[in-house]
């Protein structure tokens, strides 16, 4: 077990440097010297020199990765933006925290729901409990989540007037505001991934139902609880462990849904990077994110070969 | 019959829906299993065996249905019984091992806690008392260290030794009556042999009755009082063993017998009986075995031989 | 959870049904489940809108008439006009073109590579080739492919790309990321069917005779991936639709003025609180459906062609 781990982390790392390398190449091979974008196409060449000199761009492009790349894994030093003159770190620092909690907060509400919604489904297969709630997954994987979330604001906040129409309100302003400025972000966010992973488990269920070893359960007269005890903790084994990868994917969505309600999280940081191109932002930024995917991944291994015994006890 | 039966089938019918109506899979079965008898049902696959233990148990699921008939089970009968009821039977009074001993235990559970979980169910005890006991089942079906070997999944058993905790699980709670489905089918012929001397002894120790259910004639010879032949979801024959064997009187048994290699068998070529048993739920008229018996007559095809008393045994043939 | 032993089996059919036979079976098949014809028409009303938009639209979709703008739904303006005065339903009808376009040739660039890959690598298991391959595609797996396809079309640009006398918009850049996006995907599912068919009899069977390596791969090995490629493609059509759309929203997708349905979604985020609730409603339904209706057709398919569900779990 320990040494699956190890081996899956030293292949993260790698992938991980592979990625930083890209995303580096990318930002630097990009026609245009930042130089230009900050001080403007007449700048003078002495100009220019001096802003290369600055901000060391000026050295070839190997030592310059692996400078920063130094930073990073050393100091936690992802560079200062050249159009903000700030600590990209900074940037991060503020902006990661807060799309941190919505993807959480969607996480939550989309395994309370999902799980029991596919269990249900399951056990009244093919009644009406089963046929809406397959209605309401394919609704729920079809329809965007910005879109959803646009239709939220309109409702929720325009009409109901119950949750502010956008941005973040952040814990010091106090938790019940706080609150309502992230429950309709975190729905739109969510609802996709509880359509996914409620079918998941009920067609896990399903199939685990069908197994003999529920079939003994019963044979041996199991309490109907403890039979579903018996089925459930099969079933749920790759459910839990596609919930921990869909923390990573649900950061990647959380882009998109944050510039619908105008929360400044990794979106903010990102996207506004894009369009300035600040691209030192974007490349620290999306290393970011892949940090955390790549986490997200590895975590939802380690959990689905620790609870199945098969696994856990064979040597990776 | 035996006076006083442990278990009485009567005229046992289960159906399926099969558009647009319901298929037969049993056709009005009637056997009895007498305390401590150990009562074997053979035929090939197909033949509706399986599903008539498992209406002893009141395992039938849906969309299968039992459509006529009773069982019986001390007197009580099984098929009025509430679900609740049934749960408190299964595991204590009638127990029920089955072929696949690979796939029969939970995975993600200890055996200890699944034999823990079926003691618990059925005895007041409590998890440390039930545990000890957990221990003396695994002893008593021959698992090398029991105490320690509670703490195992069942990956880590073999096959045989799968299905001894499997018969374990199902006598812990020391049942009047054991179905053992193709029990050792799945397994080796070595461990085929440690099986059954396995249910023999505790059918020794524990005055079990067993139905035996299996399409090895071999195994059925070695181990039951009595046989009973199905085919196509009907009972051809039934008997005592012995007589059975020796003097078969319906063709289908004289075939199957015929079909089994003897040591001494010199050179001449298997016998096979032609054709195949229909598939599960064909309508039938007449006899089952009609349009494959090497002595069928008009009759057969009409109308259905009752399973009538002759010289001891009971047949289902207009020949006999 | 049946203890029945079951139907009888069907019937053997001797030899084997041609190409056209078995498409009209499948067609029927699909067609005869509820769900499966709801999801075939609604495919089948998009594709014909689609490729008849430019005959059906009522109006020209990048026609501006400022008169005309912020106009409710009326009879002359099925949907309202936005805010520069365009029809919405024109607009609409031609944002069709785009996402199916984005939806289908991503996928027949996934479809392409991971084949080409999964194949590779099931048919030479146990090769160095094979653990390149899959370790490539684990590696793809690890990356949040949405992120960086934000990341690339940011920092590359968001204007066309020149070859020559051809210039491709700023969607050929999505249909490629998004395509890359279903490549391990795709390679994962093929590999594992391949994995198991290149051991089959008949394999060695064909290898007897006298076929080479790529006859058998092309011709026995690639029949038996169809059933769950044809389901894959389906649902990620649906896939690279929200995510075309999801793109055009933030700005990185399709470019204005050409009219897409998440670019639509984009003007319309400026006018939620103000009353005009045709610019939002309208082009999110058109999504919506669109993308239900790949999803009902695929989970038909599914329920036809792929019983054992070989599925290539989360991708976006």
């Amino acid at each position: 077990m320990l040494r699956f781990i190890l081996r899956r982390m030293v292949f993260s790392v790698g992938v991980l440097l592979v990625v930083s390398a890209v995303i580096f190449l990318l930002t630097h091979l990009v026609p245009g010297s930042p130089a230009i974008i900050v001080l403007g196409a007449d700048a003078s060449s002495e100009q220019v020199r001096e802003f290369e000199r600055r901000y060391g761009l000026d050295r070839p492009l190997a030592v310059q990765y692996l400078a920063w790349l130094r930073d990073i894994v050393l100091h936690g030093d992802f560079g200062r933006s050249y159009i903000s003159g700030q600590p990209i770190s900074g940037e991060v620092a503020r902006t990661f925290p807060v799309t941190l909690e919505i993807v959480i907060l969607a996480f939550l509400f989309c395994v309370s729901v999902s799980l029991p919604l596919g269990i249900v489904s399951a056990l009244y297969q093919g009644r009406l409990v089963d046929h809406v709630a397959r209605i309401f997954a394919v609704i729920g994987v079809s329809v965007p989540g910005f879109w959803l979330g646009l239709m939220l604001i309109v409702y929720g906040a325009v009409h109901l007037r119950l949750f502010p129409p956008g941005g973040f309100i952040p814990w010091s302003a106090g938790l019940g505001p706080h609150l309502q400025s992230v429950v309709l972000p975190a729905l739109a966010l969510g609802v996709y991934y509880t359509a996914i992973i409620s079918r998941m488990t009920r067609s896990s269920m399903i199939e685990v139902a069908a197994q003999d070893y529920i079939r003994t359960a019963r044979a041996m007269g199991l309490s109907r609880r403890r039979v579903l005890q018996y089925a459930l903790k099969n079933a749920l084994i790759p459910v839990v462990s596609v919930s921990a990868m869909s923390v990573g994917y649900m950061f990647g969505w959380a882009i998109i849904i944050e510039q619908v309600f105008n929360i400044a999280g990794l979106s903010r940081a990102l996207l506004s990077a894009i369009f300035q191109r600040d691209y030192y932002t974007v490349q620290a930024v999306v290393l970011v994110i892949t940090t955390v995917f790549i986490t997200a991944n590895v975590a939802a291994d380690v959990v689905y070969r620790l609870l199945d015994p098969k696994i856990r006890g064979v040597a990776a | 019959m035996s006076i006083d039966p442990l278990l009485e089938i009567r005229d046992l019918r289960i159906a399926f829906p099969q558009p647009p109506g319901m298929a037969d899979a049993v056709r009005g079965v009637s056997l009895d299993v007498g305390p401590g008898e150990a009562v074997g049902v053979v035929g090939e696959s197909g033949s509706g065996k399986t599903l008539t233990a498992l209406a002893v148990m009141r395992l039938i699921d849906p969309p299968g249905r039992i459509v006529g008939g009773a069982v019986r089970f001390r007197g009580r009968d099984i098929l009025a019984l509430s679900d609740a009821e049934c749960r408190r039977m299964r595991g204590s009074e009638v127990s029920m091992i089955f072929q696949d001993p690979l796939t029969s235990l939970n995975p993600a559970f200890t055996i200890g806690q699944q034999l823990t979980d079926v003691i618990m169910t059925h005895q007041h005890v409590s998890r440390r008392a039930a545990r000890a006991r957990a221990a003396d089942v695994l002893s008593i079906v021959g698992i090398p260290a029991p105490a320690r070997r509670l703490a195992s999944y069942p990956h880590e058993f073999s096959g045989g030794m799968r299905q001894r905790v499997l018969i374990g699980m199902a006598v812990a709670c020391r049942p009047r009556l054991l179905i053992a489905d193709e029990p050792t089918t799945a397994l080796d012929v070595t461990i085929q042999a440690q099986v059954i001397a396995l249910i023999r002894r505790l059918r020794a120790e524990l005055g079990l009755s067993v139905l035996f259910i299996t399409h090895n004639l071999d195994l059925v010879a070695e181990f039951c009082d009595r046989v009973a032949v199905m085919y196509a979801g009907a009972i051809m024959e039934e008997g005592p063993t012995e007589a059975l064997f020796s003097a078969a009187r319906h063709p289908y048994t004289q075939a199957l017998l015929r079909c089994v290699p003897r040591l001494g068998d010199t050179g001449a070529a298997l016998e096979t009986i032609d054709g195949a048993p229909p598939p599960l739920g064909t309508a039938i008229a007449g006899c089952a075995f009609a349009s494959r018996c090497p002595i069928v007559m008009e009759r057969c095809r009409t109308e259905v031989p009752p399973l009538r008393p002759v010289a001891g045994q009971r047949v289902a043939c207009w020949a006999a | 959870m049946s203890a029945v032993a079951g139907a009888p089996a069907p019937t053997v059919v001797a030899g084997r049904p041609g190409i056209a036979a078995r498409l009209a079976s499948l067609l029927r098949q699909v067609l005869a489940s509820r769900l499966g014809l709801v999801g075939a028409l609604i495919v089948l009303a998009v594709v014909l809108a689609a490729w008849l938009a430019p005959v059906i639209s009522p109006y020209d979709p990048v026609a501006v008439d400022l008169e005309l703008k912020l106009q409710p739904p009326s009879l002359a303006h099925l949907m309202g006009t936005d805010q520069a005065g365009r029809d919405i339903l024109s607009r609409a009808l031609w944002g069709a073109r785009v996402s199916l376009l984005v939806g289908v040739i991503a996928v027949a660039i996934g479809l392409v590579g991971g084949i080409v890959l999964g194949t590779l690598a099931g048919f030479y298991a146990g090769t160095l080739l094979e653990q390149a391959i899959m370790r490539t595609v684990d590696a793809l797996f690890s990356i949040p492919l949405l992120v960086w396809a934000i990341a690339v079309v940011g920092i590359v640009g968001v204007g066309p790309i020149t070859l020559g006398p051809l210039s491709i918009p700023n969607e050929g850049k999505v249909i490629l990321l998004v395509g890359f996006l279903y490549v391990p995907a795709i390679a994962r599912v093929t590999y594992s069917v391949v994995l198991a068919e290149s051991r089959a009899d008949y394999v060695r069977a064909r290898r007897v005779q006298g076929a080479n390596d790529l006859e058998i791969m092309a011709t026995e090995i690639l029949r038996n991936c169809l059933s769950p490629l044809i389901v894959q493609a389906t649902l990620f059509i649906a896939i690279g639709i929200i995510v075309e759309a999801s793109l055009s929203f933030v700005g990185l997708g399709v470019q204005p003025p050409k009219p897409s349905w998440g670019s639509m979604l984009a003007d319309a985020r400026g006018y939620v609180f103000s009353g005009e609730w045709w610019l939002p409603v309208f082009p999110g339904l058109f999504i919506s459906f669109t993308v239900i209706g790949f999803n009902l057709l695929g989970d038909a398919l599914r329920d036809v062609l792929d019983p054992r569900k070989r599925e290539a779990g989360l991708v976006v």
